[in-house]
Order: structure tokens, then sequence, then C-alpha cells
């Protein structure tokens, strides 16, 4: 059953609609990625989710409740893009307050204030107050406050947004490490490379409407495309080989091909060992999230405006 | 636990402000102040003298205002002799008035006044009809009696053109000293100074009293507590700060009424630190419990939190803190004025369509009314002040309409709040 649940969802601000319809199951345990450009609806349909924003029409289940319901908050965590902490408060009084607000107990808001500020990394600077942080910190703390009450489910937008590499590397291995837990993460976030490492899932948002919803392995897949590390000399056969298919390119130590079906790359590997010419390896071409991800929005054109009705 | 942590938040909040220390500072100065006042009785003939002399002040009811009078008259006692033969003492003495004239217009005055019979005008009846002895001794009886001297005895010995004299003996209701005459201390000692008629202790301490419960808390202190938490609500309602709140599993409506009872502690805090802390010490130091006084800080809360009702409401609707402190202030002047002149033209009687006389009404029972609350103030203070004194003369305080002017103001803060959150809970954020 899933966690999450978006179906025909449809936000409308004034004359922008915001999401078109987005259906969207997400497992328990998984960390799913939502990506789009600015303005495709991301934020809006984690919003809806948390009753931040109230939809126009359609169905937005978290933990088996509709969305509104106050009870299906309570085990869900949320770091919002562009969080503003009450700067009047510490590191260590802002996740009490948070966690009270989230119904932990006071012993057990004790133990885990330091547990958390040690998880996300700012343990020495848990008594200082929130206005004294740099940006990274504060992202950190953000992380800190959306776990402080052992969430089932956790929301993330942008959350390495203002960390260092190394900070991002430690908030993508805690990540890892939550999944691990049976949490289920749904993550917003441009940075594709990152997510790409962690994400089980990812769905591509463009104008409103849902473009591509698949595992990453399957959306980076490039079907036909193939490397051939070849040992031998090969260069007489270059003009036969082309005949054979659709698209080829030399790269370092053999040949990249794009071949209509799998028969005829049997077909090319079985002329090139004819010739004498060794196959030391064939493998499938992927392409990267980020290039999965420009196609798909180049497909309608890039930058292009939220639809309006 | 989790309305109390959304409280608790808000006292964070009001005691990371800066603001806060520096208004009780303030308080505290002022506090100071006040207890560097302190009182030495003055001997019993000055006591006695003090005593008459304020009889040549008279004080009538016109519309919610008292009106004072002080008649030209000389009231001067001759020697004092004591008797102490009984369980409280008594004092025989002669009292000589001279001005015939001014003692017929106060006698006629203070008459008029405990009858209710002064008309719109302040026009007195029988004002130049001549005193007759009963009259005259019944008056000096009275006053005596609001003097806290509920026996005297008096008799007249001369009536001669422009001088009368009276063979007087008082026995006061208590053998400690007379309420009338005292020397006041300010800055302890720097400044000393006879409290001259018509002043008591009491009226002493009231005047006091009236300046900082309606000038010092009831403008500056209310202004300042608009300006200071004029942002709470606004803050928490940014954009990034509400994501992760409205996230959390609490009611918005649960989040926006805490707030505005965070911003009721702030004034709550420095309500009572400066209104308690200021009538501790008056109290302690004059012996004069005016508990209609510290009943004032409770006013004064009141007043703030229908102030601080339209700012939150501005708030919801603009987001803005500039928008949430400016628009009370707004509210607070404009209401003030339009309190004013209704007030104004219900006492002159003014002659107006009756569309207008009713658009004036809907917007006095509308609205917040803060000088009807400072009648409030006034009416609370005066009879802490005076009242055991005024009822031992058989005379009232004035009462005021209580009720319209409390309900009205609850329900206006009802109706903005409840505005409030029906936005709140609506809007997308």
């Amino acid at each position: 059953m899933p966690v999450i649940e978006v179906r025909d969802l449809v936000k409308h601000y004034n004359n922008v609609r915001a999401l078109q319809g987005v259906t969207i199951a997400v497992e328990k345990g998984e960390i799913f990625g939502l990506l789009g450009q600015n303005g495709a609806g991301k934020t809006t349909m984690v919003k809806i989710l948390l009753s931040i924003v109230k939809p126009t029409s359609g169905l937005a289940l978290l933990l088996d409740r509709p969305a509104g319901d106050v009870r299906a908050r309570e085990k869900v965590g949320y770091l919002p893009e562009d969080h503003r902490f009450p700067e009047y408060h510490t590191g260590e009084s802002a996740l009490d307050y948070y966690g009270a607000l989230s119904g932990v107990p006071g012993p057990e808001r004790r133990k885990r204030i330091p547990e958390m500020l040690k998880l996300v990394g700012i343990e020495d600077a848990g008594k200082r107050k929130i206005r004294t942080y740099s940006k990274g910190m504060k992202q950190r703390l953000g992380l800190a406050q959306a776990m402080i009450h052992n969430p089932d489910v956790l929301f993330l937008d942008e959350p390495t947004d203002g960390v260092d590499p190394i900070g991002r590397k430690q908030i993508r291995e805690l990540l890892v490490y939550l999944k691990s837990q049976g949490k289920t993460i749904f993550l917003n976030s441009h940075l594709l490379s990152e997510v790409e490492m962690i994400t089980d899932r990812v769905g591509i948002l463009e104008l409103g409407k849902l473009r591509r919803l698949d595992t990453v392995a399957n959306l980076t897949v490039q079907k036909d495309i193939y490397e051939l590390k070849l040992s031998g000399s090969f260069d007489a056969l270059m003009p036969e080989i082309q005949r054979r298919v659709k698209g080829l390119r030399r790269i370092e130590g053999g040949i990249e091909v794009d071949v209509e079906n799998q028969e005829k790359l049997n077909a090319l590997i079985d002329h090139l060992r004819a010739n004498n010419v060794a196959l030391a390896g064939v493998t499938q071409k992927k392409q990267t999230l980020e290039e999965v991800f420009i196609k798909t929005v180049e497909e309608r054109g890039p930058g292009a405006a939220p639809a309006t009705t | 636990m989790r309305y109390l942590a959304i409280l608790k938040d808000s006292l964070v909040q009001t005691l990371d402000c800066k603001s806060l220390y520096v208004m009780l500072i303030i308080s505290g100065l002022f506090i100071l102040l006040c207890a560097s006042i302190s009182y030495s009785p003055l001997d019993e003939r000055g006591a006695i003298q003090g005593t008459v002399e304020s009889f040549r002040v008279v004080h009538h009811v016109k519309g919610l205002d008292v009106q004072t009078k002080l008649l030209n008259v000389t009231l001067a006692i001759g020697d004092v002799t004591k008797d102490e033969s009984q369980n409280r003492p008594s004092y025989a003495f002669r009292l000589t008035v001279t001005g015939a004239d001014e003692w017929r217009k106060l006698v006629r005055t203070w008459d008029a006044a405990r009858r209710m019979a002064i008309d719109k005008e302040g026009k007195v009846p029988d004002i130049d009809v001549e005193l007759d002895e009963e009259l005259e001794k019944r008056f000096l009886r009275m006053r005596f009696r609001e003097r806290m001297i509920p026996e005297a005895t008096v008799a007249r010995v001369r009536h001669d053109g422009d001088v009368r004299e009276f063979d007087v003996t008082i026995r006061p209701a208590s053998a400690g000293t007379f309420a009338g005459a005292y020397r006041v201390n300010i800055m302890f000692g720097a400044w000393s100074e006879p409290l001259k008629s018509p002043f008591n202790v009491a009226m002493f301490l009231f005047v006091i009293q009236s300046f900082l419960s309606e000038w010092c808390a009831g403008l500056v202190g209310v202004g300042m507590a608009l300006m200071f938490t004029g942002g709470f609500v606004p803050n928490m309602l940014q954009k990034g700060s509400l994501d992760v709140l409205l996230a959390r599993p609490v009611h918005r409506v649960t989040f926006l009424l805490l707030k505005y009872l965070g911003g009721l502690t702030y004034a709550t805090i420095t309500s009572v630190v400066f209104i308690g802390g200021s009538w501790l010490v008056l109290s302690a130091r004059s012996g004069v419990w005016n508990h209609g006084y510290l009943a004032t800080a409770g006013t004064l809360i009141f007043f703030f939190a229908v102030l601080y009702s339209v700012g939150v409401f501005f708030a919801v609707v603009t987001r803005s803190a500039i928008a949430s402190i400016i628009v009370p202030f707004i509210v607070w002047g404009g209401t003030w004025v339009l309190d004013l002149v209704r007030k104004i033209l219900l006492k002159a009687e003014v002659a107006m369509p009756k569309t207008v006389g009713l658009l004036l009404d809907a917007f006095y029972y509308a609205l917040p009314k803060p000088s009807s609350l400072n009648d409030v103030n006034g009416y609370l203070m005066a009879k802490g002040s005076f009242g055991a004194a005024l009822e031992g003369a058989e005379m009232q305080i004035p009462d005021i309409a209580w009720a319209p002017v409390v309900l009205s103001q609850v329900a206006f803060v009802v109706v903005m709040l409840a505005l409030s959150c029906w936005i709140f809970s609506r809007k997308d954020y």
C-alpha cells in the first residue's frame, strides 16, 4: 500500500494551472525524486500533501489518510525550500519546540535533540542562537527538525541547498541510512546527479503535468545503443560497419553503435569476429538523469511559462 | 503539550526582544520613583486645619465627569482642646469662616450637588438665598464624615456680617492621625511639600495613579507593546517559517490563537510589573491600598487585547509587520476621536438627524472605545480611593455603563479573531 498517493491532482492559482491531473504513488521505504523546472509544480504538490495548500480537485493521501487530516502529519517530517527558523531560538530550543509540536514527549525530546544535532553535524552549535548560523548550518538544522519526531515519511525540498560538497555527501549517506531504516523519502531537488545517486524512482513534472515516472535505471537506459570494446585492427571494416548500423562513432578502444535491434547487433558482432576482430566487451549505453531531464523538458521547450487557464 | 509549546515559543520570542527589557527597566525606574514618595503626618492642629480647608472644595457630577469647584472662603481654626477621656479622643475648637458670599455659594453648591439638583448649565438653585443655621451645621457635619470623622457636634456662636463662628467638637473614626494633612516627600526627601487642601493622601495617590495608568501605561505602554508585538504574527506567517509549522500536526487556528495569546503575554508581563509594582510601593508607602488602581492592569491588558486583535487580523490578511503595527494605531486614534465626538454631542444634546445619531451609535458599539475605557479606569481608581469615604458620607460615585463598553469590545475581539482564523484556515501559503 502506498504511503504517499496523489490521483488526478489539480491545483489552479487564479489563472495559473500549477498541477494538471498528476498521479503518483510512493511505496514505503522508497526514495522518490520529483524533478522539474522552477514553477513545474513540485513544491505545490508537496504543500498539498501537507495541507499547506488546498487542492482544486483530485485526491491526495498521506499514510492512508486524506492530506488535510491533522493526524496524517503526525508521522511526517518536512524540510521546505527557503526555510526560515525563528532566530530567537537556539538550535536546541528550536528542536525542542518543533519536537513538542509534533507530539514528542519531553524526556524523549531531551534524548533525541543531541542525537539529531550530532546526526546532522552541528552538535557544537546547539546552544547558539540560530541567527549566528551559516546557511549550511541552518540547512542541517532543517534536516534535524524534520527528523526530530522520528517520522515515517520525509519530504525534503532541496535538502542540500547551501551545503558544501562534503556536507552534501553526508546528507546523501544520511538519506540512504534512513531508507535502510524503512523511512520513505520524497525528494525535490535540482541537483540531478545527487537524485540519480540515491533515488529509487523519479518523476519528472513539467508545467504541472507528470511527463516521466520510472526507476532511475529504466529512465537512463538508452535502447539499442551499445559500446563495443574491440582488439585488433578494424579500420578497414568501418565502411561495412557503417552500412550495417544506424549510427556509428569511434570511441577509445572501440566503437559506439546505434542498431535497429539485437539481431542486427549480433550480426555485426559475427561479422567483426569473422574478420579477426576480437570482442573485449559489450555495454548497453546509458544516459545521465540530467540528459533525460533536459530531453524531457526540451520536448516542450526550456523555460516555458506555467500553463494558464 | 503542543499548546504549551506554542505559548512557550511566544515567551521565548518575548524574552528575546530587547524591547521587553527596555520596558521593564523603564517600569523599574518609575517604580523606584514611586517608592521614593513618602508621607509624614502633620500635628493634630495642622491636620484639623488641613481638613477644614479641604471643605472649600466641592464636587458635583456632570454627565460622566466630576466637576470640581474651589470657593474663595477662609476657614480657620483656633486653639484645639483634646479630650482623651474616652477610647477615641475628641477635639474641640472654634471654626471661623470669613467670606459670607463664598460661604453661602459653597454650602448651597454642596447641598445641590448631593441632591443632584444642579442643572446641565451648572446652575445651582437658591444660590443667592441666605443660609439657615441647620444647613450650615449639616454641611460641616457631613464634610467631616467624608473625612472619616463620623462624629461632629457643631454650634453656631456668631453670625455677624462677613464672619461666622462655630464651636466644633469632633471625634475621628480612629485614634490615628487625620487623613487629610500630610507632608509629601519625593525622591527620598529631596523635595518636600505639605499636601495642601483639597488634597489628602488618597487624592494625591489618585492623581499619581491616574497619570501612571492613563498616560504612562495606557498611552505609552500600550503603544510600545503594540509596536513590539506587531511583528509576532507576521513573523510566524513568513514564507519558510510558516511551512515548517503548518506541516506539524496542529490546527492552524490553534497556532493563530496561541500566537495572539503570546502577544498578550507580553502586555501582561509589562502591565503587571508596571501597575503591580507601582501599586505595591505606592500603597506600602502611603498606607492607602487602592485596589482600583491594581484593577486597571486588567483594563489595560483588555484594551491591548482589543487593539492587538486588529493587528492580528491585518497580519493574516497582508502578512506585513508594518500593516500589523500601523493599523491598530490608526484604529486607536480614529475611534478615540469618534468616541470623543459622540460624547461631546451627547453631552451638548446637539440636535442631529436620527440617521447620524444611529450611525454614531453603530460605530461606537462596533468599534474599540479607548476613551470609554479611560472612563472605566477612572471609575475603578476613584472607587478604590474614595469609595469608602463617599459611602460613609452617604454619597455614591456615579456608576458608568460597564456592560456596553466591555461586552461590545469583547464582541469586537471575538469577531476580529474569528475572521482572522477563518481566513488563515482557508488560505494557501
